[in-house]
């Protein structure tokens, strides 16, 4: 029985061999009885009847689903409510029932997901605006430093962060560069947390890098996960006496140029990375950068010197030290700056940018000299075609 | 181009020691986490030993991972130790901090007896 369930043709074939057998049973019980002439009517009536039968078939096993199929096939087609049409056979007919039940499902399930990405990338770019926000778009004024500072985040919302912070009296000017394990939306809400705090603590009296480090840890650590942490550098410019100094919190190498010997000195930013550990304070310390007039300290996240070339090359510090040994003459942080970034642009060629990156140059051209706003750029990769395509570039 | 690691473990006594080689970042690490995971149910396992000898690279995801591994178990009352980390990874590791934390020694031997 499934058999002939199972294909029109099949069910078509029994009509056809009982109806036929039908008919010859007839012609034999006919012509047993000696019946040659069969009335007009009577023959009429019969055909008639074979036909009508055949058309109930037809009608019952292939017209009716299959119109029940079109009807809900052209609604969808025509953009109207269609609904799940019940398979009442297993035939060819039943096939294409269940066929397109099963398209429509999957439909349903795509629209809602694009529906729901639609509506994530929409919050996606109100948290990236936020964030935008959040940074620096101007910095005070240092006299004695020529200042050049960017930014490009991998995705929508980044883990990179730097900040100019002035303190109450004017007399600090507390720069600093961060970098939040991963990039994207978690990254991006530490970042966030972090720069409120420093920037809070900061207006409350807070006047020296390793309070800051400590207190901020303090306050981080509880508030976020085990496997989540921020690096940091934060240098302290004290205006009056023209003195520089630093605190580490885990975070890369702080570069200085020296332009007396040419020379580039890598030192270790020390410390802990924020949100590790509890407490930092006894770990952490301020220490000063002694600068001469002309001498550039250059701030980075690894996003610079763990961004690899075609070959699978990496950057690293090496790179980025050799480079500003050829450009570290330049007379202002922003030609540095710049060639820093042509030299790693060179070295990355077609790069898909993975991480989120930052630079900061601070070029020390002396109290009198004379110095412009500090350069601030922030940016971040616009679409995942765009990232893969283009040539690495600060700007959009 | 995708990162490679092998990662194996053993169980001894008290302990347990998981060697990797090659290198790992947020792409591969979940093949740490599915090797450490089970040991770090087993209570027995007092002192966790992460053999550093043969790995090349690894990023702060990793770095990430390695923090929360030393938080849980410090919070059970249980340790983390590193067996010879290449300079690559001592770099990363001692430039986060994290060297300020957990102890590190040039062999399992070594390790085993020192914390024991």
């Amino acid at each position: 029985m499934k058999f002939i369930r199972k294909s029109l043709t099949n069910k078509a074939l029994l009509i056809f061999t009982l109806l036929t057998s039908a008919v010859v049973f007839v012609g034999i019980i006919l012509n047993r009885k000696g019946i040659m002439d069969i009335p007009l009517n009577v023959f009429l009536i019969s055909v008639i009847s074979l036909l009508l039968f055949v058309l109930l078939v037809f009608i019952i096993n292939v017209m009716i689903p299959v119109n029940r199929l079109l009807k809900q096939v052209t609604n969808l087609l025509t953009g109207k409510n269609y609904k799940k049409v019940d398979p009442t056979t297993i035939d060819e007919v039943g096939v294409m029932t269940h066929f397109f039940n099963e398209i429509t499902h999957d439909l349903e399930k795509i629209s809602y997901d694009i529906k729901e990405r639609r509506r994530m990338s929409s919050e996606l770019d109100i948290a990236a605006q936020i964030q935008k926000d959040v940074l620096p778009k101007e910095a005070p004024e240092s006299p004695g430093l020529d200042i050049v500072a960017k930014t490009c985040s991998a995705a929508e919302v980044g883990g990179d962060t730097f900040d100019f912070v002035l303190s109450p009296d004017g007399n600090q000017l507390f720069v600093y560069i961060g970098d939040v394990t991963g990039h994207g939306v978690p990254a991006g809400l530490i970042m966030m947390m972090v720069d409120t705090l420093v920037t809070a603590m900061i207006s409350r009296g807070v006047n020296n890098g390793r309070e800051l480090i400590a207190n901020t840890n303090s306050l981080l650590y509880p508030r976020i996960s085990s496997r989540l942490f921020m690096t940091s550098v934060m240098l302290r410019w004290d205006k009056k006496n023209q003195k520089m100094y630093y605190t580490g919190a885990g975070h890369e190498h702080v570069l200085v140029y020296r332009k007396n010997t040419e020379t580039v000195e890598s030192i270790k930013s020390g410390g802990i990375a924020l949100g590790m550990i509890p407490d930092v304070s006894k770990i952490v310390k301020e220490t000063e950068i002694p600068l001469e007039i002309g001498d550039s300290v250059v701030l980075f996240t690894d996003g610079i010197t763990e961004a690899k070339n075609q070959t699978g090359e990496m950057f690293e510090v090496t790179g980025l030290v050799e480079s500003l040994k050829k450009h570290g003459y330049r007379p202002s942080a922003e030609s540095i700056f710049d060639n820093l970034s042509k030299d790693f642009a060179n070295f990355v060629g077609e790069y898909v940018q993975v991480d989120d990156i930052t630079m900061i140059v601070i070029k020390y051209v002396g109290k009198d000299a004379a110095t412009s706003k500090v350069k601030l750029t922030v940016s971040s990769e616009e679409g995942q075609i765009q990232r893969k395509s283009k040539i690495w570039n600060w700007t959009d | 181009m995708p990162t490679e690691v092998k990662i194996t473990s053993r169980v001894l006594i008290t302990s347990c020691v998981i060697h990797m080689e090659g290198s790992i970042d947020g792409n591969n690490l979940d093949k740490l986490e599915s090797v450490v995971e089970p040991l770090l149910k087993d209570p027995n396992n007092r002192i966790f030993i992460m053999d550093f000898k043969g790995l090349q690279f690894i990023d702060s995801r990793v770095v990430g991972y390695i923090t929360f591994l030393y938080t849980t178990l410090n919070h059970s009352g249980r340790i983390l130790a590193l067996i010879s980390p290449t300079e690559a990874v001592d770099d990363t590791l001692t430039l986060v901090g994290l060297k300020n934390l957990i102890p590190t020694f040039s062999s399992i031997d070594e390790a085993i007896k020192k914390l024991q």
